[in-house]
């Protein structure tokens, strides 16, 4: 297990610094000056150079990027934001809450319920639970969230006044009210992961109850749900690992959902950064999601161990 | 069991959108002392004298304040001075007699001194306030006593004093050495006098304003505090308007605005600005715009009374010259010579470099600032294509397309542009070199138009100037540098709880008088 | 006679996906054909009109025809997802298929490891990221003038390269090492002819099946990207874009400018999903529980 860890860690290492490197290259890489975006009316040719020494831009892009990882590695610094002139790394800091806290509701809601979902409908086989799971499961997938957001923002929140139309009330206005002004994009965040994994649950559930040991455990009176909670120790294996690049996925889609409710997250920040071209901010806020993906994906590895120990021998 | 589990949690789902119902909504609303306004862009700074955009200078305008004020119906009012001030014969030395029962926000007595600091601050280059330029006509300012200053000119320039609302503010002698200009963009604490004292910007999300309690004019203001929400998507901002996140909301998007100033609860007005420009910016030291016949072509190939009547539902009021046709240096004929007219748009691209068309760029902003452009550049980019003539769309968001198009790194920009509302203004600053916006069209000084100024600047007379803006407008028509599309209306919403608002001719919401029930 | 073609796609779910997936393909195809007006012409007279004879799906804010535009979305909708996929399957199988060819040597070392890297690369956040950097807008490459959605699909395929590496390579290692590889190389038949020949064909099913996946969600990511204005740039349209234009209208009613490409993404989305899992079911029985995110 411990060896599995160190693993996945240093690989995950490895695979950062290689990630960061090509975003680095290409940031840098683009023909168009950020100090010609950030100077604008005025800059004149001595202001641009100035500004490219002061930001580092001047040197070659492997010394770039060794000052940054440096940078990172001693200090934690993200480098410093083109636009304001501010470390970017408090900025991220400031906003990723919301993010998070967005992304973590709608993973532990997509999850509780897709895992239910799932589960139900793969042993009431072809009942009406069974047949509205799965319609629920093709819907999920099909509907895009930021059309689902529109139309649950004109009926909730315009139309009838049980929702704000957007924002995220602060935890000090309340908790009701707080949960209240999340309930909408976390909704609209969850729903396609919730579908996606409630499938995956329903149908590796059937395999699993399919299983030849499955019967052999019925045969001989085994409890119904000793057999229950082994046949889902089994069947979760692929649906973790899947849960857990959701929620990295989920960082992503937050973006569009942030967009469409106001809400001043981490995802939006890229989206504006992009806007004003702020490279800084844009790759700070990148290797933050990346570095969260990566972590997810080791943290389900570890959840697929504890489940089925086997895994541990197969992957090491 | 299952079942059971599943009846549960259904049960749960709905207890939680019961408690989530209206009554938990109407005790925010409830909150009567916060005024909440929703603009559409992203401020970049409170700081007057670098001010970067109308909606914003809500911030600006509420909490630092100046000697006299551009009011809301476009009439120059004193502010921190009596009365207006007393013109010396030669219009070069400008008399205030100040008030004497001001307090900046830190509790310090403003005076003369304060005056004279602020002005000389911003027209002093080395300082460099982006907004200083406008003011380089000044000399110095000359204190006499606590409570008057002369404000000396080096060469007559009348528009000044209307200048003062938006691009500059009094602020404490000494105040900028000690905090830095750092501070007066992001955190302007202690160093106004407005109705307004700042309190919290949180970047995307809002900044906020308390009531200042030692307000020189008693009795208000009437909210405690003022919070200006960044709410860039047309439809969520009409959404917290109609749910009551928003009680005054800029930018509504124009086809609703006269369905939504008639819905139950809402109320809305539009009053046409005098110095809003819907126009599309021409870089002419570029191709294809160097050629005053491919200019002339665009002129008469937009249809600005259907961009007017269809896009904008009549948000702009359509000119094809720097005049509106309510204002008073407005010309008929000058406008005519830009009317819509596709057979003389075709004869003079047949006369142009490019007799069988071309193509270039067009910048125009994702997010409406003022109003959305989107609609209209696309309506001009399938108009030109009827003469074979490819515009490119460059959509981003307003701040780069704003820096492209003054920072000169530009083809072709669809835009709405804010001015004070004075006829000098946008023309001083796009046809006279080095000034702020001289390498939008492609930095020289038009000698006509230099011509004219210099005797606006020094006459007050109106009948006197109309001949010299009739002639000026007609070369503007005829030299087409820019095709002027209209001037647009300044249009907002609110919520029936907000007592003695109304759209600013100046655009930017001003909140002075505002209370709510 | 129906059921062996239904049996085909794996049953009617399946089969009822490939005839959609037919008629969308058929519509991308023959946009030009088959959209009644042009989806640029702007009529300002005609704009903001509700569905009816003249404009089956209506007219939006400058005129254009709804219907029109809806299939030329279609057309660019299906642009970025198919050739995403292309592209992710053209990267994803050879390297997956060289490396479990190869398995044991460094080269199956390398190709696995920095397709480790990939993987470890949120796929919307990225592409957004990148597509932003590079700027949004037209570009030219060697004298071709591209629009801005070929950044979008070539750095989707690019992304989607180690997800369809891996399961050809797991393909790939199990048979390599089957028997009759064995044969086959006793016969003296060379590494590379029994690779393309014999091994690729055998581990093709579930690349097929995650293929038909990738188009449902290719769909999805250039909806979305377009929608905030980063994917296909306007004037042309896409069903993203509509979707964004038609917010301004949420309150006043024009219903028609959501609904319809709001209904074409999910009719696609659903008729890919159906093809994908009828396909599986059909092609790859044996095939453990996966699904696809992103």
């Amino acid at each position: 297990m411990l060896a599995l860890l160190l693993r996945r860690v240093g690989f995950s290492l490895l695979s950062l610094v290689l990630v960061s490197s090509c975003l680095f290259v290409l940031t840098r890489a683009i023909p168009d000056s950020p100090a010609r975006i950030v100077l604008g009316q005025d800059g004149t040719q001595a202001q641009i150079a100035q500004f490219e020494h002061d930001h580092g831009l001047d040197r070659p892009v492997a010394v770039q990027y060794g000052l940054w990882l440096k940078g990172m590695l001693l200090h934690g610094s993200l480098g410093t934001s083109f636009i304001t002139g501010r470390p970017v790394g408090p900025d991220i800091a400031a906003t990723l809450p919301v993010t998070l806290e967005l992304v973590v509701v709608a993973f532990v809601f997509s999850c509780v319920l897709s895992i239910l979902a799932g589960t139900l409908s793969a042993l009431l086989r072809d009942t009406v639970l069974d047949y509205g799971t799965r319609l629920i499961a093709v819907l999920g997938v099909s509907v895009p969230g930021f059309w689902l957001a529109l139309v649950l923002i004109m009926a909730f929140a315009v139309d009838r006044d049980w929702f704000p139309p957007g924002g995220v009330a602060p935890w000090s206005a309340g908790v009701l009210q707080h949960l209240d002004s999340i309930a909408l994009p976390t909704f609209c965040l969850g729903i396609f992961y919730m579908a996606v994994l409630s499938r995956m649950t329903r149908s590796s559930m059937l395999e699993v109850l399919g299983q030849d040991y499955m019967r052999t455990a019925r045969a001989t009176g085994l409890p119904r749900r000793r057999i229950l909670v082994y046949a889902l120790r089994n069947a979760l294996v692929p649906v973790v690992t899947v849960a857990g690049m959701s929620f990295g996925y989920m960082f992503g889609w937050a973006l569009i959902i942030e967009a469409v409710f106001n809400i001043s997250g981490l995802s939006g920040a890229l989206l504006t950064a992009i806007q004003q071209r702020d490279f800084a901010l844009v790759q700070g806020i990148v290797m933050v999601f990346t570095f969260i993906f990566i972590l997810a994906n080791i943290v389900s590895d570890l959840t697929n161990v504890w489940l089925n120990p086997r895994i541990a021998a197969v992957r090491t | 069991m299952t079942y059971r589990l599943t009846r549960r949690s259904g049960l749960l789902a709905g207890a939680a959108s019961v408690l989530s119902a209206s009554w938990l909504r109407t005790a925010v609303a409830d909150e009567t002392g916060t005024l909440t306004v929703a603009l559409s862009t992203n401020p970049v700074t409170c700081d007057p004298i670098n001010s970067s955009s109308h909606d914003w200078e809500i911030i600006s305008e509420s909490i630092f304040e100046n000697l006299v004020e551009f009011d809301i119906d476009g009439n120059l009012k004193p502010q921190l001075a009596k009365a207006l001030p007393e013109i010396s014969a030669d219009a070069l030395v400008y008399t205030f007699d100040l008030r004497d029962d001001v307090l900046f926000h830190d509790g310090t007595p403003m005076t003369s001194e304060d005056i004279k600091y602020s002005l000389e601050y911003i027209i002093n280059p080395a300082n460099k306030a982006s907004r200083g330029p406008i003011f380089n006509r000044l000399s110095h300012v000359e204190t006499d006593g606590p409570h008057r200053v002369h404000v000396h000119l080096k060469v007559p320039f009348a528009p000044w004093t209307a200048f003062l609302t938006k691009f500059m503010g009094v602020f404490p002698k000494g105040s900028r050495e000690k905090y830095g200009n750092e501070y007066f963009r992001v955190s302007p604490k202690g160093v106004g006098t407005g109705p307004a004292m700042f309190e919290e910007w949180k970047p995307n999300d809002y900044i906020s304003m308390r009531r200042n309690p030692h307000y020189w004019q008693k009795g208000l203001p009437h909210w405690d505090r003022v919070v200006v929400k960044i709410v860039p998507e047309d439809a969520t901002r009409v959404a917290y308007l109609l749910a009551g996140q928003a009680d005054i909301i800029g930018a509504p998007p124009a086809r609703e605005f006269s369905r939504l100033k008639t819905r139950k609860g809402i109320q809305g007005a539009a009053v046409p600005t005098f110095g809003g420009w819907t126009v599309m910016f021409q870089n002419i030291s570029k191709p294809p715009f160097d050629d005053i016949e491919f200019r002339r072509c665009i002129q008469h190939a937009v249809d600005r009374k259907t961009i007017a009547d269809k896009i904008y539902y009549g948000l702009v009021e359509p000119s094809g010259i720097p005049a509106p046709a309510s204002a008073w240096w407005y010309d008929k004929q000058a406008d005519e010579m830009t009317a819509y007219n596709p057979d003389l748009a075709k004869q003079h691209l047949a006369k142009s470099r490019y007799p069988n068309g071309t193509e270039f760029e067009m910048e125009v902003s994702a997010e409406p600032y003022l109003l959305d452009a989107k609609d209209a550049a696309v309506f001009v980019q399938s108009e030109l294509a009827k003469l074979n003539i490819k515009v490119n769309l460059r959509v981003s968001s307003s701040q780069i397309v704003q820096s492209n198009i003054m920072g000169g790194t530009y083809q072709s920009g669809l835009a709405n542009f804010m001015s004070p509302g004075e006829a000098t203004y946008f023309l001083m600053a796009s046809f006279t070199a080095n000034s702020f916006m001289s390498k939008t069209v492609g930095n020289f000084t038009d000698p006509e138009v230099a011509a004219a100024l210099k005797i606006a600047f020094a006459e007050t007379d109106r009948e006197k100037l109309k001949p010299v803006y009739a002639k000026l407008m007609r070369y503007l028509a005829d030299t087409s540098y820019f095709t002027w599309i209209g001037y647009f209306a300044a249009a907002n919403l609110w919520r029936d709880r907000v007592k003695n608002f109304r759209p600013s001719r100046g655009l930017t919401i001003n909140v002075y008088d505002v209370s709510m029930s | 006679m129906i059921r062996r073609i239904t049996a085909l796609f794996g049953g009617t779910g399946g089969f009822i996906g490939a005839i959609l997936v037919l008629l969308i393909a058929a519509d991308g195809l023959a946009a030009p054909l088959i959209a009644p007006y042009d989806p640029l012409a702007v009529d300002m007279t005609a704009s903001l009109l509700p569905p009816g004879p003249g404009h089956l799906f209506g007219t939006d804010q400058a005129g254009r025809d709804v219907l029109s535009r809806v299939i030329w979305g279609g057309r660019a909708s299906l642009e970025v997802s198919v050739l995403a996929m292309v592209i992710g399957c053209v990267g994803g199988v050879s390297l997956g298929l060289v490396a479990g060819f190869f398995s044991g040597g460094w080269l199956e070392q390398l190709l696995m490891r920095v397709l480790d890297a990939m993987a470890a690369i949120p796929l919307l956040i990225w592409a957004i990221a990148l597509v932003g950097i590079l700027g949004v807008g037209p570009f030219t490459v060697v004298g071709i003038t591209f629009g801005n959605e070929v950044k979008l699909l070539v750095l989707l395929g690019v992304l989607y390269i180690p997800t369809l590496a891996r399961i050809t390579y797991a393909g790939a290692l199990a048979e390599s090492q089957a028997n009759y590889v064995a044969a086959r190389r006793l016969q003296g038949v060379g590494p590379l002819r029994i690779m393309i020949s014999d091994v690729l064909p055998n581990c093709l099913s579930p690349v097929i099946v995650q293929a038909t996946l990738l188009l449902a969600i290719g769909i999805i990511i250039e909806a979305s990207v377009s929608f905030v204005g980063l994917g296909v740039q306007p004037p042309n349209p896409s069903w993203g874009n509509m979707l964004a234009d038609a917010r301004n209208y949420l309150f006043s009613g024009e219903w028609w400018l959501s609904v319809f490409p709001g209904a074409a993404i999910s009719l696609s989305v659903v008729a890919f999903n159906l093809l994908g899992d009828g396909l599986r079911d059909a092609l790859d029985p044996r095939h453990t529980a996966q699904a696809l995110t992103a």
